[in-house]
């Protein structure tokens, strides 16, 4: 283990003056000792190293950023009730961004040899050779760098699962399956990250996370049934495999031979993983105050043009959609690719629109604030305390949603998506599940659905790697699923 | 890298304004097209330019390499002056050797309007010529518009040559006028294009004939020509507008923009937006034209003067003044206009005083300021410190107010108020009166300077 703490200076040849890179360390953070690579991917060392050789190979002067995303992965596969692959990657994609005189160009590689990044860097710059340099040299003023916060997402219980440990798990989550003469496969994987951010300029950002990631799909032999449970997290104790193994198996069993129902409207109970698949449609397309200003997406104030809809109720009053990157169940890297820190904000609070968030220059110029609100693309959306069983006992007839697949968007501005069900559906009649039902293609917008909500329940982690989500079950009414498909 | 910007800058000055620049220079160009990493002659049997397979590229490699050239150039150390103006003699030489490749005589007939165009680079008019005398003969069994088509663009490639042919130019468009009533639409681009060629070089009389020639050809259309091409008539208004406004006073300027509403109202469906449009573009046309001739304008208003050795009066009185209203900082996207302000300058001294107008917006390029006071002086120190504009300085505080979105909402300042021309520079004459409303940059720089040189040498034909 090394920890980085001096101040270096850094020459950069010809039209620039000396840059000083120094490492911004939270002081929280700082408490801790970075955890011991072990040699899987970058330390913090090694990534301020291989930023001090990529600068040195800038030419021409100006400003090199890299963003560093260096990670260790150790897997097992396993399909038809047997281990099919295991094995351990690592990979380090360096991005080396070159800007002079306000042009920018942008290149990236996976290899840290000297050859590789200094053609890393001639990519950039023959990249940056495409703009047009700006030759007003007045020297702006170095951007502020804030502090970021410090979720705890390192656990080296995660990284402690070797490939004897993967495999007597994958054994695990095929038993159930097996002993039901079903057919189970599923992917588990840990991995353990560091992500940096350095800038010529004097920004350093590191950060140091693990990940471990396990879905389970069972199917019925003869392809009349199929069930799936999945969920990641940083911190592999809170993997319930079993509990996993179990869900699975139980919704393949009950998905088996399923009828066909008319497609239509329906009142839907959405488990927490379609709800995550169908709302993520609405964070990853609709949370930009540029876009809304300029007229685009549903948070867009057709009544008033060059407004977004801030401030105004946009879904039911039961719903906050935010983030927090300190939230134990739903913390995250909290910095992005730019380094700009994560802060925690409620997206839309009890069904009004709080807040979109924007570029740091869109903060300066529009709302006298030096920094930027970036979306992380996690979010937790909280609401209510039903139970999926509450809210079957209270429909008369409905369809109750395992997860949605292959979700596309059809429309930017009301955030109309289709997608097909999957890995099980059940038709809720007078209070109870009645039988399995044929998977559906939907054509539905989250909008709509978070617009008519009748129960929410309460918010769990659902499988989403890379951006952690935490959603509840909920039922809305009038779902629009809009033709039956063969596929279970 | 730098040492050949040098070398070239240096050598490009002494060819300006011969045309042609002396071949008498190749082992120069030889060297700095070297420098700049393009294509060379071959030391030894092979081709550098095999990949050149048709003149198109040939051209396309020109324009590319003419970009390359100036592209790490200060915008303050050229001016396009379009009659004058030369190829660089590394970008002639390349497309010399390039161009060599083909002839007039055996390439397709589908590259002879490329090929005419190539040897327009390479400073060779009469293989130009002949190239497309062969496209004519090509043409001969063709409908007159397809006829007329390759000599509309045969017309633009001449005025976008350097130095523009216009001897060429006013031949070809005979040659296209004589196509008639079937060439309407071709002959209408090629006008207009003409015409804001001739405004650009402050040839007033010209920029006039042909942009009313370019209204005839309009009128001889058919209607749904003149429906898909109604922007194309709207610009040549505009266009007619300027040295009419020059010549004849913004009231018959305005009577230009009437008859324009009149005539292009019915291309669009009536009481549509798009008709709307139209009009609400010609009608942000009238204001700066109405201004033309007014008197007596309010004096610039600041918080914060720069640059005026404690005489911060303006307009001051008995001194052609340019006004120009400008962000609190700009990028390179002004370095144009800071280059004519600096020519200007340099020209008229003192007998010209040039103001730029500017108010405080929270914020200084990429930097959040919560200060006017600071704000205003980063504003000074850029403009007159740093870019050592011969200007004075006039920074006005803004007020915000905020939105209930959190958005800043910036109050309108007192000098956008009294000057409210739609346009960003105001010349006032020694007398005060409005004479000109435009934007400063080297596109109208010649309009710009006439206007300035007839006011100041009016006064001082005055003063005799």
């Amino acid at each position: 283990m090394s920890s980085f703490t001096s101040m270096r200076t850094l020459r950069l040849p010809s039209r620039s003056a000396p840059v000083t890179v120094s490492p911004q360390r939270s002081p929280a953070y700082d408490t801790h000792a970075d955890p011991d690579t072990d040699g899987r991917f970058l330390s913090r060392a090694a990534c301020q190293a291989l930023a001090t050789r990529v600068i040195a190979m800038a030419t021409g002067g100006g400003e090199t950023r890299l963003e560093i995303n260096s990670r260790w992965t150790g897997n097992v596969r396993w399909a038809r009730n047997d281990i099919s692959t295991s094995g351990d990657t690592q990979v380090s994609r360096v991005e080396i961004g070159r800007s002079i005189h306000r042009a920018s160009g942008g290149a990236y590689t996976n290899a840290p040899s000297d050859d590789a990044l200094r053609a890393c860097v001639a990519r950039a710059e023959a990249m940056l050779q495409f703009q047009r340099e700006n030759p007003d040299t007045y020297p702006d003023p170095p951007k502020p760098i804030h502090p970021h916060l410090t979720p705890t997402l390192w656990f080296d219980r995660t990284i402690e699962l070797d490939d004897v440990t993967r495999a007597s798990i994958a054994d695990r989550a095929i038993g159930p399956a097996k002993q039901a003469q079903l057919l189970a496969a599923g992917y588990l994987a840990v991995g353990a990250n560091g992500r940096a951010v350095i800038h010529s300029d004097g920004l350093f950002r590191y950060y140091p996370y693990t990940t471990v990631q396990c879905t389970i799909t069972v199917r019925d032999p003869k392809g009349q049934g199929s069930g799936w449970a999945g969920v990641d997290w940083n911190d592999w104790a809170r993997v319930d495999v079993e509990h996993l193994a179990q869900t699975a198996l139980d919704k393949c069993l009950r998905s088996r031979n399923p009828v066909a129902v008319e497609p239509g409207r329906y009142t839907a109970i959405l488990e927490p993983q379609a709800v995550c698949d169908l709302v993520f449609m609405l964070v990853d397309w609709a949370l930009a105050r540029g876009p809304a200003e300029n007229g685009m997406g549903p948070f867009a104030d057709p009544a008033k043009p060059g407004s977004s809809r801030i401030g105004q109720r946009v879904v039911d009053p039961r719903i906050t959609l935010g983030i927090d990157p300190m939230d134990p169940d739903c913390g995250f890297v909290p910095f992005d690719g730019n380094g700009e820190p994560f802060q925690p904000v409620n997206w839309i609070e009890h069904g009004i629109l709080k807040a979109l968030s924007y570029e740091r220059t869109y903060g300066v110029q529009l709302l006298g604030r030096d920094s930027a609100l970036p979306n992380p693309y996690a979010f937790r959306l909280s609401g209510g305390t039903s139970t999926i069983d509450e809210m079957i006992a209270s429909t008369a007839r409905g369809l109750v949603v395992t997860r949605f697949n292959d979700v596309q968007l059809l429309d930017r501005n009301s955030l109309l998506c289709t997608g097909t069900t999957r890995d099980g559906v059940w038709l809720v009649e007078h209070g109870a599940v009645t039988k399995p039902v044929k998977n559906f293609r939907f054509t539905e917008s989250p909008m709509f659905v978070l617009n008519n909500v009748e129960q929410l329940g309460a918010p769990q982690r659902v499988f989403h790697p890379g951006s952690p989500v935490v959603v509840p079950p909920l039922k809305a009414r009038d779902f629009s699923f809009t033709s039956l498909i063969d596929a279970i | 890298m730098r040492f050949s910007v040098m070398c070239s800058t240096a050598f490009v000055s002494v060819c300006a304004g011969a045309g042609l620049c002396a071949i008498s220079t190749v082992a120069n160009a030889q060297a700095q097209i070297e420098r700049l990493g393009w294509p060379t002659v071959a030391r030894d049997s092979s081709d550098p330019y095999v990949r050149y397979t048709s003149p198109g590229q040939c051209e396309q490699a020109a324009r590319r390499l003419f970009d390359q050239y100036w592209r790490d150039k200060r915008a303050d150390t050229i001016r396009y002056t379009p009659e004058t103006d030369s190829v660089p003699a590394p970008v002639l030489l390349a497309t010399r050797q390039c161009a060599a490749r083909f002839s007039a005589a055996t390439v397709e007939p589908r590259e002879l309007l490329d090929l005419a165009y190539l040897y327009l680079w390479t400073q060779q008019d009469d293989l130009a010529r002949a190239a497309m005398a062969r496209l004519e003969r090509t043409n001969a069994n063709r409908s007159t518009t397809d006829r007329a088509w390759p000599l509309y663009l045969y017309v633009k490639g001449l005025l976008q040559a350097r130095p523009g042919r216009l001897r060429e130019v006013r031949t070809a468009m005979q040659q296209l006028d004589a196509v008639g009533a079937s060439a309407a639409t071709w002959r209408l681009f090629a006008h207009n294009l003409y015409a804001s060629y001739a405004v650009m070089i402050n040839d007033l009389g010209t920029a006039e004939s042909e942009a009313r020639a370019a209204l005839t050809a309009s009128h001889q259309m058919s209607f749904p020509d003149r429906v898909d091409w109604a922007g194309d008539i709207q610009t040549t208004y505009f266009t007619l507008t300027t040295p009419v406004s020059m010549t004849r006073g913004g009231p018959v300027a305005l009577a230009v923009l009437d008859t324009a509403v009149t005539d292009l109202s019915p291309l669009r469906p009536a009481g549509s937006g798009d008709q709307q449009e139209i009009r609400d573009g010609i009608r942000r046309r009238r204001t700066p034209l109405a201004a033309l001739g007014k008197h007596g304008l309010p004096p610039v208003h600041a918080t914060t003067w720069f640059g005026t050795n404690g005489d911060t009066t303006r307009p001051r009185r008995g001194v052609a003044t340019l006004l120009i209203s400008t962000p609190s900082s700009c990028d390179g996207g002004c370095y144009p206009m800071f280059a004519t302000i600096q020519r200007l300058h340099a020209t008229y001294g003192d007998r010209l005083d040039i103001v730029l107008m500017t108010a405080t917006r929270g914020f200084f390029r990429d930097q959040l300021i919560l200060s006017p006071t600071a704000e205003a002086d980063s504003s000074g120190n850029y403009y007159t410190r740093f870019l050592q504009l011969p200007v004075a300085l006039a920074v006005e505080s803004t007020s915000f107010a905020y939105a209930p979105d959190g958005r800043r909402q910036n109050t309108q300042v007192v000098n956008a108020r009294s000057y409210p021309f739609d346009r960003p520079a105001i010349f006032l004459d020694p007398s005060g009166t409005v004479r000109w409303v435009g934007e400063v940059s080297p596109y109208d720089e010649r309009l710009l300077d006439g206007v300035i040189r007839s006011s100041v040498e009016y006064l001082k034909h005055a003063a005799r």
